[in-house]
């Protein structure tokens, strides 16, 4: 859900490695090819060029926006980093009408959801570029940018979430709102998705201030969305979609983002 | 500076607001059917409050709690106070305000189409109702509906479905129709579902009727993703109802309406907490009473079903909560609310039975009306017309036989409700009872009653 989100034809879905790698009970892991004795494109004649460099396009975007944290750790608005800014309120007491609210939800509204809930369970980022008609090859700027974005804010979800870590999942609660996905590894305060989501559109809008509505819009409903799917409290996701926007001022200060985005603006331009 | 979380949720709310140029402008537009988004971004909110642009602003009228009924206070250039939807910071404690910036705050609960459990086979057809309803005779006697309007509150009309179950289209008239700022589909062009059902059962005992189509359950905001409707979509219909027909009189052609409301609340979970001023299921000063009382002042009848949250079967949005079932405006002494029986005069299992929820006119069903026969196939070729739900949408298109000659003036809708209740047909003994309310409607004994048959 956070940088290490693919689209169809980029990320590092090949290759995984880093943060994201998995051992061989939750994926295959890496390819792992027999001895070979022949080895015929050596054998062609092709004079090697001494003088190749790697890309700047070759690098792989997902990890290239690792390097972002760092400046994101130390960025300051005033005299304040985004982790000593960010006050989260205490959350609300769960209470019996809150569950029924959401059983409710879940016999109402979710069958028509369900579609976008499955589809957004992961790399959920894929809805920003078809609401913005983009893509990695159309727009690569923009692409790393949104990699960008979600690197930091899935870094300050995951250490929002340490200050409740007992916080439950509704599920948890009330197993008999079934979530359609897995309930993901992650205490359940402040929501990830409405996080990363708000911070992806607040950053974006002032990338293509046309669609700032849209984009705001949409950020609240693939919120809303993990309500719908028994995986958040509205309060989760309200405040998830809250500090998302306030983080945007430090995602600014970050160098590695400043210069992304004057290269994605070139493609808007 | 970045601002800190100062609350930690947040809630739709309906909020009272004093008369201003910005509310007026964003009420003339909301009247004639176009976007207020922009009238509204005038008028001025306290920090942290977000306004629903695409609601508007609606006159408010007496507002909550007022004895007297001034059609006059629903006129946007003379009145006092404004309702607009809004999201305003709850603090953690959850305690939601009663006023805001000196204007009272009220439930925007979210409602539906009654749904029904169960999947039990239709008991008969649409045929059998006209019979059990002796449509015969109240077509020989000149009461098919004609010159009423049946205003079908629920989430839109597909005409074109209509017309092929039916034979022939049916009536619509779409200028007096209204669509929710945020729907794309226009009347008569919505997609097949419960409020095509709704039409098709109406159309049982008033064919000739001209039906309004009105999706206030289809009203979604952009941004609103857990409520298909609420009541402030209610209110936003209501109130261009009233200006079509209180302040305006009634349209050219038209001379009665019939308002039908197969919706409701599902759980009292979905409300302000308990003991909030502004709260809507048991709270019989919520301000879409005024606009309910406006109308049926003026002589429109207003019909709700009961709820589907009957003892035997409750439909799964009761999470088995049976007692008290009946809410919200469905209760309102007003209006005329109907349980569900098959046309074996059985009561369903899924009809709500009474007393309605604390606080509210315990005597609520009124009556029960005939329900789960095959009719419309408005979900698939053997699905019933079920619920309450199909229950009112028959009533309504009793109450609209009837008006196609008992005009408002000298029968009130009151009168017309208390014609109902006493010459429907009874099992046990006499009086209301919480199973079948005062019991099966029966619209030529109540023509007879009114005169209208010999």
């Amino acid at each position: 859900m956070g940088g290490n989100w693919i689209d169809a034809v980029g990320g590092n879905g090949a290759s995984p490695m880093g943060g994201n790698w998995a051992d061989s009970a939750g994926a295959s892991g890496p390819q792992v090819f027999a001895m070979r004795t022949d080895h015929p494109l050596a054998e062609i004649p092709v004079p090697a060029n001494l003088a190749a460099t790697f890309r700047a396009s070759d690098w792989d975007p997902d990890l290239l926006a690792l390097t972002i944290l760092p400046q994101f750790m130390k960025a300051k608005v005033g005299t304040k980093t985004w982790e000593t800014a960010t006050t989260l309120p205490a959350p609300a007491a769960i209470t019996q009408p809150m569950i029924d609210d959401m059983l409710i939800l879940a016999i109402t509204e979710r069958p028509d959801a369900l579609g976008e809930i499955v589809q957004q369970n992961q790399n959920f980022q894929v809805c920003w570029l078809q609401l913005l008609n983009v893509g990695r090859t159309s727009h690569p700027h923009t692409y790393l940018l949104m990699k960008l974005i979600a690197r930091c804010g899935e870094l300050a979800m995951m250490m929002l979430k340490r200050r409740n870590p007992a916080r439950p999942r509704p599920s948890q609660v009330c197993p008999m709102l079934y979530p359609p996905v897995p309930v993901p590894g992650h205490a359940s305060y402040p929501a990830g998705h409405a996080l990363i989501g708000s911070l992806t559109s607040a950053c974006l809008a002032e990338l293509v201030p046309a669609h700032a509505q849209a984009l705001e819009v949409l950020a609240a409903r693939v919120g809303f969305n993990r309500v719908l799917a028994g995986l958040h409290f509205r309060q989760d996701v309200d405040v998830g979609l809250d500090v998302g926007r306030q983080l945007k001022p430090f995602v600014q200060q970050c160098r590695l983002y400043k210069d992304t985005l004057a290269a994605a603006q070139a493609e808007w331009a | 500076m970045v601002r800190k979380s100062p609350q930690s949720a947040f809630r739709r709310v309906l909020w009272e607001r004093p008369r201003d140029p910005a509310l007026i402008g964003a009420a003339e537009r909301v009247a004639a059917g176009e976007p207020p988004h922009e009238r509204l971004g005038a008028h001025r909110v306290p920090e942290g409050v977000r306004l629903h642009h695409p609601f508007g602003a609606v006159p408010i009228g007496g507002g909550a709690g007022a004895r007297e009924i001034a059609p006059v206070t629903f006129d946007l250039r003379r009145a006092d106070r404004f309702l607009v939807r809004a999201t305003i910071p709850v603090p953690a404690s959850g305690e939601i305000p009663a006023e805001l910036d000196g204007g009272a705050i009220y439930s925007d609960a979210e409602i539906g189409t009654t749904l029904t459990c169960g999947s039990s086979r239709a008991v008969g057809t649409s045929v059998d109702v006209q019979a059990r309803l002796g449509t015969d005779v109240l077509a020989r006697n000149g009461l098919d509906g004609t010159g009423v309007a049946i205003a079908i509150v629920d989430g839109g009309i597909a005409l074109a479905r209509l017309g092929a179950r039916l034979g022939t289209p049916p009536r619509l008239d779409a200028g007096q129709s209204w669509s929710p700022p945020t729907r794309v589909s226009v009347p008569g062009l919505h997609r097949v579902g419960h409020g095509t059902m709704c039409a098709y059962d109406a159309l049982i005992a008033a064919p000739r009727a001209t039906l309004l189509d009105i999706p206030a359950l289809g009203a979604r905001a952009a941004g609103d993703h857990g409520a298909a409707g609420t009541i402030g979509a209610a209110i936003q219909a209501y109130w261009f109802l009233i200006t079509r027909w209180v302040l305006s009189g009634p349209p050219a052609g038209l001379r009665a309406l019939v308002v039908s409301n197969s919706w409701g609340i599902y759980h009292p979970s979905l409300d302000f907490p308990e003991g909030h001023p502004g709260r809507y299921v048991d709270n019989p000063d919520h301000p879409f009473r005024a606009y309910v009382r406006a109308l049926t002042l003026a002589g429109i009848d207003v019909v709700f079903a009961g709820s589907n949250c009957g003892p035997e079967c409750p439909a799964a949005p009761c999470l088995q909560r049976v007692q008290g079932a009946i809410m919200g405006a469905n209760t309102y002494p007003e209006v005329l609310t109907l349980a569900a029986c098959t046309v074996a005069g059985e009561r369903l299992g899924y009809s709500a039975t009474g007393p309605s929820i604390a606080g509210m006119m315990p005597r609520k069903p009124d009556l029960m009306a005939y329900s789960h026969f095959l009719g419309s196939q408005s979900r698939t070729r053997s699905t019933p017309d079920g619920g309450t739900s199909a229950a009112c949408a028959v009533a309504a298109g009793c109450v609209a036989a009837l008006r196609t000659r008992a005009t408002p003036a000298p029968t009130s809708a009151a009168a017309m409700v208390q014609a109902l209740r006493a010459t429907a047909l009874q099992s046990g003994p006499p009086g209301w009872n919480a199973e079948r309310g005062y019991g099966i409607l029966q619209p030529v004994d109540a023509g007879r009653s009114l005169g209208l048959i010999p």
